[in-house]
């Protein structure tokens, strides 16, 4: 009997692990334990063991039905989960439940491209203070006291002799006080004027600062840099126009213009050979080394890029401009 | 800088139509906002920079139209000889580094009345109305020329005599404008023997200007100190077209012709005759400086080739004298006309500015690189780190570094003198007469402006500059206000603890150990806050919950929670890249076991974990808190906390009799410490 009830049992594990229909599974368990199963059918022959085995073959009947019991019930549960209809209650088209992500400030993001773009042909990031002295903001840069020269660059003063830079400029001093060339800088900041502000004028904006100083750098450099910048952020079909100016810490210096093909002709940077009394102011040799630098307005490009008619929204913290970007 | 294109044809003979002697204009360096008018109405208004004092004259602009077109310029006047000296009028110069040149000419009989119409109609194009033709004539001269010139009603002079001096303290003088000033000590003025009669160089005095009844004209041409000139302008807020003139450079050079020139005019126009001139000159005699041009320097800055001849060819049509030396190096005189170019570089944008920037070619650096050159990380960073503030779900905000006193005293900042914040000397407005000491006020402001705008979240973050007590220092300021998240499945409320978590994640992002210090903040915009400082002890920032007093002061209705980190401590702070070391996972299974009981209110979360800890030394792996409740069933003063413990062992598992002694053992050291009550 113990070798009936282990054949019973194997090809019992083996119909109940093949099936995969409820109904399939039903009846395998009528088959195998319904009053007219095989199992009724083995027990039912309990009588016919002999005397000292009996015992045995009891234990085996029940540690067999309990056996098969046991796998019938775990089939049916794990058939039963995915016999179960589709659940249609489901509403797939609710809003999302986890927080949108936030977002970056558009000066930054603009600031960030146009650093990116320098970066690339192996400019170095650097930063400045934004309350500066005489002495970087305009001396240093040729702007003497009590000269025409400074009305383009109109300052806040503050109550202890310092001021509020005009522009990033003065990082270049402190970039070539500290390191002698070569020399190859991108310097975004902060830069503050004494204007009334209005849609398209701020007291408070952002300018990005370009220099580079090494043997045989010409303004032709400039071009190139400048190029592949206009390339880069207006896209290839980008052309540069360079006319004549003015400035008092580059000799020659240029302002320039940017076309792009949406907007035609920009004006959106300055630029120059650095003027070699410059250098000389901060001992290094005009003679072995020249250099450029150049600048350009933030705002405006990222009011251009990004289509905000009103400087303000940049610092207002309106939260329905802010989560645009 | 107003160009009438028929004046401008009394010099050359132009072809060009305005708007393509515009274009030429801005290409070679003198910009043109606007063309007004047609033909030969055509006025082209220039931006001339502040170097071109030369291009502030018609025949300044003729000049350079006439080296880009190549037609003759043809000039009004001749050369005007040596400056003259007579006995009258008599000139007293005091300050002779003031003024260097002063010359005068006493004309007489002369009938004052209109200027011919031809010149009227120039002066109108050129910005100025007529006014009589012995006025007229001397700004017929200043813009023709560029010199500005002044007629005195030569009568009205009190003594005849011109005394060039600084004025003193406190004397009075009405100006053509029907203005009176009080002038202060030091300005450079014109006087009579009693009174000044003009501020030199800036404006004429009433009490001598010429009227119909003038008879006698006593003209000046003179040139002054740039920066005097420039101070009285300024400092008596007067803005005249002598005086931007002579702010930027006058050429002395042709100040005795330009008097001959207006002196004819007057003449011409009104009659009479000239019966004296006189002159005092104290400039220097020393000879004009040579300027050494070396092609091959050009050729470096530029990165393009100009062949010698060339460039002297558009140095001499500009009005140098130039010689070649050698056979690529040029000699040029510096001249007194064009004060702007004194250098090779000078010369070279001169060149340029001629030939064209188009013709320079375009080319890409080589970089190199200098070894052992470092440059400061911290941008690179404060990148990242804004990104990853992000990424949390914080919008980046940036507001303005100048504040209004208001601001600062709501968010509870003084004002006071010598309590460190630094006030701007010369605001534009109330709005922006302080430095921000700090990010809070600006963020506030944010809030609020949001708040009015029916926000129920405002999760910002800024990164930006503040200065106090001298220092500039780069902060990140959080701020939390309203719902932290909020859907249809989760509402929270932005918490205290969520503003301390952010910043700790944000250390954490940068690599900086830091650890909390309690603190009370008496005296201060917050109600409560933690402060974060470095392993050693140095602050690194606050986290902290804004007073109601605060809120109510910018009416902000809910609690709002703010977060101060500074960034310039923090990176002094930062540890170098850590390289990580893995702790290694255990090899046994922890037990967990929950443990909650009653306890004081000031008995700090902190304090017992550290407690619990130490109870069981090398056993408790990890304290979390899970639960905090008061309320029904809990007595005042106190609260229920419930902490899920986490023992590990190096070497094998725990028993449960094991387990059972070591959580006695932690309950009677909670017990025994801080009176803790257990549940029944």
């Amino acid at each position: 009997m113990i070798d009936e009830l282990k054949t019973l049992e194997s090809s019992a594990r083996s119909e109940i692990s093949l099936s995969s229909d409820p109904k399939v599974l039903q009846d395998l368990k009528v088959k195998y334990l319904g009053r007219k199963g095989l199992f009724a059918a083995v027990s039912a022959r309990i009588s016919e063991v002999p005397g000292e085995q009996k015992r045995q073959a009891g234990q085996e009947l029940n540690r067999v039905k309990q056996a098969l019991e046991a796998l019938f019930t775990e089939k049916e549960s794990s058939l039963g989960e995915g016999a179960s209809a589709p659940d249609l209650r489901t509403d797939t088209t609710m809003p999302s439940t986890v927080s949108a992500a936030g977002t970056l400030h558009p000066l930054t993001r603009v600031v960030l491209d146009i650093t990116r773009i320098f970066e690339r042909i192996g400019f170095t990031l650097v930063e400045g203070p934004e309350v500066e002295t005489e002495h970087y903001n305009f001396e240093a840069l040729n702007i003497p006291l009590d000269h025409p020269a400074r009305d383009g660059f109109d300052t806040f003063y503050l109550d202890d002799g310092k001021l509020l830079r005009s522009q990033t400029s003065p990082v270049q001093i402190r970039v070539m006080e500290k390191t002698k060339p070569p020399l190859k800088i991108i310097a975004p900041g902060k830069v503050y004027r004494p204007d009334a502000t209005d849609a398209t004028h701020s007291f408070m904006f952002h300018q990005v600062e370009g220099l580079m100083v090494d043997e045989g750098v010409s303004f032709a450099h400039l071009k190139g840099v400048l190029m592949a910048f206009a390339t880069e952020f207006f896209g290839p079909e980008a052309k540069l126009k360079f006319r004549p100016h003015f400035f008092p810490f580059t000799e020659p210096s240029a302002e320039i213009d940017v076309w792009s093909p949406t907007r035609g002709w920009l004006e959106i940077l300055g630029g120059g050979m650095v003027h070699p009394g410059v250098l000389k102011g901060v001992k290094i040799d005009p003679e072995k080394v020249t250099g450029f630098a150049f600048g350009m307005g933030v705002e405006r490009l990222a009011m251009l890029k990004y289509g905000v008619e009103d400087i303000r929204h940049f610092f207002d913290g309106d939260l329905r401009f802010l989560k645009q970007f | 800088m107003k160009l009438p294109v028929s004046w401008l044809k009394e010099y050359l003979d132009v072809t060009l139509a305005p708007d393509k002697l515009a274009d030429i204009l801005t290409m070679s360096g003198t910009k043109v906002e606007e063309v007004k008018g047609h033909d030969a109405d055509a006025v082209i208004d220039l931006e001339i920079t502040t170097n071109r004092s030369d291009c502030l004259s018609i025949l300044g602009l003729a000049r350079e139209i006439s080296v880009l077109t190549g037609k003759k310029l043809r000039l009004p006047y001749k050369e005007a000889g040596a400056l003259p000296k007579g006995k009258t009028p008599v000139i007293r110069v005091e300050d002779k580094k003031g003024c260097p040149l002063y010359t005068a000419r006493i004309l007489e009989g002369v009938r004052v009345g209109s200027a011919p119409e031809k010149a009227r109609r120039f002066l109108e194009g050129a910005g100025t109305r007529a006014i009589s033709n012995a006025v007229d004539a001397t700004n017929y001269v200043l813009f023709e020329m560029g010199h500005p010139l002044h007629a005195f009603d030569y009568d009205k002079l009190e003594g005849g005599v011109i005394v060039v001096r600084r004025s003193r303290k406190g004397e009075k003088f009405i100006g053509i404008d029907d203005v009176e000033y009080t002038l202060e000590e030091g300005t450079l003025v014109i006087a009579d023997a009693s009174k000044p009669v003009a501020i030199a160089g800036v404006i004429g005095g009433k009490q001598t200007e010429i009227t119909a009844a003038t008879k006698n004209i006593l003209l000046e041409a003179a040139t002054f100190d740039p920066v005097s000139v420039r101070r009285a302008a300024r400092r008596y807020k007067i803005a005249t077209e002598s005086g931007y003139r002579f702010e930027r450079g006058v050429n002395p050079a042709t100040v005795w012709a330009a008097s001959q020139r207006a002196a004819s005019l007057i003449l011409e126009w009104g009659g009479g005759r000239q019966t004296a001139v006189n002159s005092v000159s104290t400039l220097p005699k020393t000879p004009a400086k040579k300027i050494m041009l070396r092609m091959s320097r050009l050729e470096t800055l530029l990165g393009m080739k100009v062949s010698a001849p060339r460039a002297m060819k558009i140095l001499t049509d500009l009005g140098f004298a130039a010689k070649l030396s050698g056979k690529d190096k040029l000699v040029v005189t510096a001249t007194t006309a064009r004060r702007d170019v004194a250098i090779e570089a000078d010369l070279i944008e001169e060149i340029l500015r001629i030939e064209g920037f188009e013709k320079i070619p375009v080319s890409i650096p080589a970089s190199r690189y200098a070894s052992g050159q470092k440059f400061d990380r911290r941008p690179e960073k404060v990148l990242e780190l804004k990104k990853f503030l992000a990424a949390q779900g914080l919008n980046e905000a940036m507001t303005y570094s100048l504040l209004s006193a208001k601001m600062l005293e709501d968010s509870g900042f003084s004002i006071e003198k010598g309590r460190g914040v630094h006030r701007v000397v010369n605001p534009v407005s109330a709005e922006q007469e302080y430095f921000r000491p700090s990010l809070l006020p600006g963020l506030l402001g944010a809030v609020l402006f949001n708040v009015h705008r029916k926000a129920s979240s405002v999760k910002l973050f800024e990164s930006g500059n503040c200065y106090l007590e001298g220092r500039e220092a780069t902060a990140l300021g959080l701020v939390l206000y309203g719902a932290y998240s909020e859907n249809w499945q989760r509402k929270d409320k932005a918490g205290f603890y969520d503003a301390k978590g952010l910043a700790g994640n944000a250390l954490h992002f940068l690599g900086v150990p830091f650890r909390e210090e309690e603190k009370d903040y008496l005296q201060s915009p917050f109600a409560f806050g933690t402060r974060l400082v470095s392993p050693d002890g140095e602050r690194l920032g606050d986290v902290a919950s804004l007073h109601p007093r605060v809120l109510a002061k910018w009416d902000i209705p809910h609690d709002v929670f703010f977060v101060e980190i500074d960034l310039d401590a923090v990176f002094g702070a930062a540890s170098p890249a850590r390289s990580l070391k893995v702790v290694p996972v255990p090899k046994y299974p922890s037990v967990r076991r929950d443990i909650a009981f009653v306890v004081a209110d000031s008995v700090r979360v902190r304090t017992l974990e550290e407690a619990m800890k130490k109870a069981v030394p090398g056993t408790l792996r990890d304290v979390q808190l899970f639960d905090q409740f008061t309320g029904k069933n809990i007595p005042q003063g106190k609260r229920s906390l419930a902490f899920s413990l986490s023992y590990q062992k190096e070497d094998g598992t725990f028993t449960e009799d094991q387990i059972s002694a070591l959580q006695k053992r932690i309950g009677d050291a909670l017990k025994e410490g801080f009176g803790v009550e257990f549940r029944a």
